[in-house]
């Protein structure tokens, strides 16, 4: 092997098959041939690339193969490491092939180093693991915050459906992805949920399983090129609901309380005097017996002419005794005032039920005129007694949208505040102030005027009143929260205006405008604290 | 004839009661006004023995008319009958009124209270007594109870049982307690009888502000000078209520007596109290002419006031609108034999009870000035039970001495 070998035409085929980067050939005893001519021929090619610890094996290798015939990297591909002459090892891709050559054998290895292939493959890899990584990072993410994704591309088809997602519509990743998002069976209004789409903006809050829970959504367009995708994100909001619920109830509650003294004293009074008249019906009815008794044996005696002056007497006294007389002008004022007693006792249970009405969630059409008449008569025992209350309500006042409980917890502090400030007012005179209740459609929109005669509220004051825990009142006299909510319930729940018109020294007017079209922005805010 | 006047905002109100006690005209002269500035009219027009006043009207409050009333008539009975019926309103009230009935009220409990009110009037003799115990808005209690009661409040272990045990030791306090819980506010009133049960009722924080307001409960400072053996009376008030329960045990009588036996014992010298702390200096007297001429203390009082003790506490007491027994069990603890009633009371017990701790005293001092009327338990058929009462009589007496 000292001399270089020509190639033949079997061996050329054979290079050009396997065909790599670079081309050795070896013959028996191991020399190699057609790497740097000048290095390496002649040199046994294990020292030359095979890196040094897997020499052995190598040499191993051959003597099995050229003792047996077995060699099972012969013949095909491997990836394995070669040695560089720079004493270091780097990956190559090897095919060693024996060719039987004039009755002896050589092995025609082609050699290909493959260091950028396999750094591309590593940095592919561990981009593939980082990717894979943030995917699992992004999954906990997503079951970890309580808020679901859908991903509805610009076909309508579902490309993100996340853990959230499955457990709140009850609906797999794998049953959703692909699908258009209207063949999903989910169970909301899907003319809302179109509508969103749509006109989105904004937090809407969706029905799901006939109402048993409710979902807040917010629906964001991505627009790209072929079209706009859909973005949904929300939670279930059932329980938020609930306890905002049961928070706008106790606070409520608790108004009902402070009124509930008031309208026990509003009972009681027409009791006590329908109680008192019913006595006096029942003593005078015994009374108006006792005479009838005698009447009825006149009666008897002029019949059959047997009437003697002692019955005739007897009756007179029967008479005085009745105290008839007075009876006959006082049963028909006890019946009738009687009346009026529980007429009003049942006006104050009616109002009490219209006022304590539990509320909807959702604006109704509701007569104003109607709640703030509920509303006076609830509160009469808070303003009675320092001021007379006019009321001037136009009739031709249309039906307005309006959260009623909302409504009627504005009406009343407005009211008691009228009658403390009237109270402080008229404070050790016998005298008593004046709180006039009005309301007039202006500008589409539903006015409601309360004044009162009390000492105004002076200017420095006036920018803070509708602050939460303002108040100018003793302490635990009031929360300072009674005007904060009258604001956060005009503004905030129903786009309207809460003002004052405020004289120091003559009174103060609380002007609360609403509107009478529900305004799109606020209907989609409803849910929104 | 006695002469009432109703006030109140709601005319409705006044023709109602017009009616309703239409059939009490030939007992009481009724007048009725709508507001308090006319009520002040009407009685600076003629005299009046009873005001029954609603508390929140326009203009005048009940409460500002009351007060008026209070310091221009005092011998004046001072009612509310208010359709408040929270506590909040009977605390406020409850300095200037004898009794608070709630509206709506019964028919029968206003008729008895009116005509109670009305007949109260003649149990005293003199003008004078009756503004002087009508006036008083508490009964002074003994210093140390009050700074036992005053400390139980501010310890952060009290409860409702540890402050009535103090209560119910003292005169003062317990009348007190009766006196609000008679308000119609409390549906329970006509079987309320003890201090404790009174205490239960009221709850805590009433007692609370009772104590801390000190309009309810008064240390007796105000029995300072006087020359009533003050330890004396406490002590001999509480001995004679124990053993007043105790003869009511022995006889079986209801549990309602038995309570009423021994309030009405440890009330029974409230009169002293009374005279002792609002006309300290005629009281003096009296003690001087008791101590100097050797006669009763019942007569020496009704030489100066023209009423006992007895009387005078029992003014009181139906003033407050306390349980009629009691008050009875008050009025004749020393003369029972002029109540016309036929089997036992606590007027019995209170009576044998008093006049067996006195026997003791005086036996022990080698006298025999006291006995029990045996005339009034041979009418009663009770004269052969006055053994075993004795005997109970020593039992706890020896307890108490061992103490």
């Amino acid at each position: 092997m000292n001399k270089p070998l020509s190639l033949d035409s079997e061996t050329f085929h054979i290079i050009l098959d396997n065909a790599l980067d670079a081309h050795i050939l070896m013959d028996r005893e191991g020399a190699i041939v057609g790497w740097s001519a000048e290095e390496a021929i002649g040199r046994r090619l294990s020292d030359l690339i095979i890196p040094p610890v897997y020499r052995d094996a190598h040499e191993r290798g051959l003597q099995t193969y050229l003792s047996t015939g077995r060699g099972p990297v012969l013949g095909t591909r491997i990836e394995i490491e070669g040695w560089h002459r720079a004493q270091r090892q780097f990956p190559i891709e090897l095919t060693i092939i024996p060719v039987k050559k004039n009755g002896g054998l050589v092995f025609s290895a082609f050699v290909r180093d493959i260091t950028e292939r396999k750094q591309a493959e590593m940095s592919l890899k561990e981009a593939k693991d980082r990717a894979e990584r943030a995917a699992q990072e992004r999954a906990g993410i997503l079951a970890a915050v309580d808020v679901f994704f859908i991903y509805v591309d610009c076909n309508g088809r579902v490309t993100e459906w996340t853990i959230r997602a499955e457990q709140t519509f009850g609906i797999s990743a794998s049953q959703a992805l692909g699908k258009l998002l209207q063949e999903l069976p989910i169970s909301w209004n899907w003319d809302e949920v179109v509508g969103l789409m749509q006109c989105p903006g904004g937090q809407t809050k969706i029905r799901l399983h006939q109402g048993e829970r409710f979902i807040g959504v917010t629906v964001t367009p991505i627009i790209q090129d072929q079209g706009t995708g859909h973005i949904f994100m929300g939670k279930d909001i059932t329980d938020q609901l609930k306890l905002d619920r049961e928070i706008a109830q106790s606070q409520k509650l608790e108004s009902i309380g402070q009124l509930a003294a008031g309208v026990a004293h509003e009972i009681n009074t027409p009791i006590q005097f329908v109680g008192d008249n019913i006595m006096f019906l029942n003593d005078s009815f015994i009374g108006v017996l006792r005479a009838l008794g005698q009447y009825q044996r006149l009666l008897e005696a002029v019949k059959t002419n047997t009437c003697s002056q002692a019955l005739i007497e007897l009756c007179e006294t029967s008479n005085i005794q009745a105290d008839l007389e007075y009876l006959v002008s006082e049963i028909p004022v006890a019946i009738l005032q009687s009346g009026e007693g529980i007429s009003r006792v049942g006006a104050i249970v009616r109002a009490m039920k219209e006022f304590a009405h539990p509320g909807s969630q959702e604006k109704t059409e509701v007569d104003l005129n109607n709640a703030i008449m509920s509303t006076i008569t609830v509160s009469s025992n808070e303003w009675k007694y320092v001021a007379d209350l006019h009321t001037h309500l136009d009739p031709s006042l249309p039906l307005v949208p309006c959260l009623l409980g909302e409504f009627n917890q504005v009406v009343l502090n407005i009211i008691v505040n009228a009658a403390h400030a009237i109270a402080n007012a008229v404070k050790d005179t016998v005298s008593k102030g004046t709180i006039t209740v009005s309301t007039s459609c202006v500008e589409n929109q539903a006015e409601i005027r309360i004044a009162d005669t009390g000492h105004g509220i002076p200017e420095s004051i006036r920018t803070k009143i509708f602050d939460p825990f303002f108040t100018t009142k003793e302490v635990g006299k009031g929360t300072g929260q009674g005007l904060a909510i009258a604001r956060s319930v005009v503004v905030d729940k129903h786009g309207g205006s809460i003002t004052i018109e405020s004289d120091v020294g003559r009174g103060t007017t609380f002007v609360i405008r609403l509107p009478l079209r529900v305004p799109l922005q606020t209907m989609s805010n409803q849910v929104a604290p | 004839m006695k002469r009432v006047l109703f006030v109140d905002d709601e005319s409705n109100v006044l023709t109602g009661l017009q009616r309703l006690l239409r059939p009490m005209r030939h007992q009481c002269e009724m007048q009725f006004v709508i507001s308090g500035d006319e009520a002040l009219t009407t009685l600076a027009q003629a005299p009046f023995h009873v005001v029954v006043s609603d508390m929140r009207m326009p203009g005048m409050d009940g409460a500002t008319l009351l007060k008026e009333v209070q310091r221009q008539y005092p011998h004046i009975v001072r009612i509310v009958l208010s359709g408040h019926s929270d506590p909040a309103m009977i605390q406020q009230s409850r300095g200037v009124t004898h009794q608070y009935l709630s509206k709506p009220c019964e028919a029968e409990v206003l008729k008895t209270t009116v005509l109670r009110a009305c007949n109260l009037c003649e149990s005293l003799a003199q003008d004078s007594l009756r503004s002087l115990v009508a006036g008083m808005s508490n009964v002074p209690s003994l210093p140390a109870l009050y700074d036992k009661i005053v400390r139980e409040i501010e310890s952060d272990k009290s409860s409702s049982a540890t402050i009535a045990a103090i209560i119910s030791q003292d005169i003062g306090m317990t009348a007190k307690v009766l006196q609000l819980v008679n308000s119609s506010y409390f549906e329970q009133r006509a079987t309320v009888a003890t201090a404790e049960q009174a205490v239960n009722l009221l709850g805590f924080d009433t007692i609370q502000s009772l104590v801390r307001i000190g309009d309810g409960f008064s240390s007796s400072s105000d029995t300072e000078g006087a020359h009533l053996n003050v330890d004396g009376v406490w002590a001999e008030s509480l001995a004679t209520g124990t053993l007043a329960q105790a003869i009511a045990q022995v006889e079986q009588a209801p549990p309602t007596m038995i309570g009423q036996a021994r309030t009405a014992g440890v009330l029974h010298e409230i009169g002293a109290l009374v005279l002792a702390a609002t006309a300290t200096e005629r009281y003096n007297a009296v003690c001087r002419i008791e101590r100097d001429k050797g006669i009763s203390l019942c007569m020496a009082e009704k030489q100066e006031f023209g009423n006992s003790h007895a009387e005078v506490g029992a003014y009181l007491l139906a003033l407050w609108g306390i349980n009629e027994s009691i008050v009875e069990a008050v009025a004749f603890h020393h003369t029972p034999a002029e109540h016309e009633g036929e089997a036992f009371s606590p007027l019995t017990a209170v009576h044998v009870a008093d006049s067996l701790c006195k026997e003791l005293r005086s036996t022990e001092r080698g006298g025999t000035d006291f006995h029990p009327d045996i005339g009034y338990l041979e009418r009663l058929g009770l004269a052969n039970r006055l053994p075993i009462w004795r005997e109970l009589a020593v039992g706890l007496h020896n307890e108490y001495v061992h103490e």
